[in-house]
């Protein structure tokens, strides 16, 4: 028999169909063996015809793929256990394979995969994007920090510099300016005094004494007719205190006495000025 | 082309004779939504389609060690069995005494019309685009031979057409088809 009219006859694809009678089966099965060409043509109508069914496919309820396994094995049994692993999610016992996804192929499939390999650029692109600005805003700051410990050192060194108050306050007319000076045991200190002639009020402006002891406190004094008026407690610190207001004095002096002041002088003068 | 299946033909037929759940997971993953297509055209019910695909895949449990690989491929032989068994329940007594009954011509209009194909499996998307383009009469008669099962003297005696046409038709219309796929084929390579 002529291979390619046999093909051609149209009796292949009733094969494949389930339309041919049982005597072109037992024919077409013997011509499958014998010629290779006509298995190939079979595989290819076959194959045509399955496409078909993929294009016509439809998916079924979620549900029917458990549905049909249990039914499996109850009705027929399956040989061999089933690999149960624990389910993260649900935290049950699951079969093995049932977490496994299906595999994705044919058309779909690729597009799945170039969409994922999309996917993937773009999320290696953003990683770089966000690296990138994650270093920038590391170096911003560090940046920051560095001019915030440089303000605080400036702050600091501001500390010994005369506020423009303090320049005001020296360079009024009324204001008489006096330099207290260290006496013996405290010779390197100095105290410089504001006095306001009209107001009568006493500034100490700057103070140069040792740290005093706990529960101890600065005590300046005016001499005033020889004797020593109280004229209020200050701090070490470097900036204009304003003190208590007293008459014109002679000289000023400073001792050091317990928190809060005394009403007289009980200890030695550190600096002394007129 | 339609060699969508993920493992070997040979594999998975090993895999369904051992009877593992693998294999079913594999058979049920690769063929349910076309298995479900051709059973839901021919039954258009989805409560009896739900039945049938639990009957198909429990027949082929059954019977795959009855399956000869040398006499055709895996999936002419499923599709065999969910055909059969479609074409038998639509056939039944309690079938065609249900409301649900659709005389064969309403069948075939409801088959042609792809606006009714709501539950479309995904990956088919591409080869129905292609397979849409098949002429009309051709699509047709696939559609009666391969889904509803009628023998070519059937459709000769219903279509009034001669049974040599029909043969004849029947070869251009399978011959259309593998020319579309063939072209698909390509496409789909070239893109991807």
């Amino acid at each position: 028999m002529n291979i390619q009219e046999y093909i051609a006859s149209g009796v292949l694809e009733s094969y494949v169909l389930g339309l041919a009678s049982e005597k072109e089966v037992a024919e077409v099965e013997q011509m499958a063996i014998k010629y290779p060409e006509i298995k190939a043509e079979l595989r290819a109508i076959e194959d045509a015809l399955e496409s078909y069914a993929f294009a016509n496919a439809q998916t079924p309820p979620a549900h029917l793929q458990s549905k049909i396994w249990e039914q499996i094995e109850t009705e027929i049994g399956v040989e061999g256990k089933q690999t149960k692993v624990l389910d993260f999610d649900s935290g049950k016992e699951i079969d093995y394979d049932k977490q496994q996804a299906p595999k994705l192929t044919g058309f779909y499939g690729s597009y799945l995969r170039v969409a994922a390999s999309v996917a993937l650029l773009g999320s290696l692109l953003a990683n770089i994007y966000f690296a990138t600005q994650w270093k920038e805003t590391k170096t911003n700051l560090s940046v920051a920090v560095n001019e915030n410990i440089k303000l605080q050192k400036d702050l600091k060194s501001q500390e010994g510099v005369m506020q423009p108050s303090e320049v005001s306050l020296i360079m009024d007319p009324q204001i008489k300016m006096s330099k207290l000076v260290g006496q013996k045991g405290a010779e390197n200190s100095t105290v410089m005094l504001a006095w306001d002639t009209k107001t009568n009020k006493v500034y100490v402006v700057r103070g140069n004494l040792p740290t005093p002891p706990a529960g101890m406190q600065y005590q300046l004094w005016a001499i005033v007719d020889d004797k020593p008026v109280d004229a209020g407690v200050f701090d070490i610190k470097n900036n204009t205190q304003e003190l208590k207001k007293v008459p014109p004095a002679k000289a000023f002096a400073v001792t050091l006495e317990k928190q809060g002041g005394s009403p007289v002088p009980t200890s030695d003068i550190m600096v002394m000025g007129i | 082309m339609a060699r969508r299946i993920s493992i070997a033909e040979e594999e998975l037929v090993s895999l369904l004779k051992n009877k593992d759940q693998k294999g079913f997971n594999v058979l049920y993953n690769n063929y349910s939504g076309a298995l479900f297509g051709v059973i839901n055209k021919i039954v258009q019910s989805d409560d009896d389609a739900n039945d049938l695909l639990q009957d198909t895949f429990l027949k082929i449990w059954r019977n795959i060690d009855n399956y000869d690989s040398s006499k055709g491929s895996i999936f002419t032989w499923m599709m065999n069995i969910a055909r059969n068994l479609s074409i038998d329940k639509v056939r039944s007594a309690d079938f065609r005494d249900s409301s649900q009954t659709i005389s064969m011509e309403q069948n075939i209009i409801y088959q042609i019309d792809s606006e009714h194909q709501t539950m479309m499996d995904v990956d088919s998307i591409g080869l129905r685009k292609v397979v849409d383009n098949l002429k009309p009469e051709y699509r047709q008669l696939i559609e009666l031979v391969y889904y509803q099962g009628y023998t070519q003297a059937e459709v000769s005696e219903e279509y009034g057409i001669p049974l040599g046409t029909v043969k004849t038709r029947i070869k251009a219309a399978v011959g259309s088809l593998r020319a579309m796929l063939s072209g698909l084929w390509l496409i789909v390579t070239i893109l991807f």
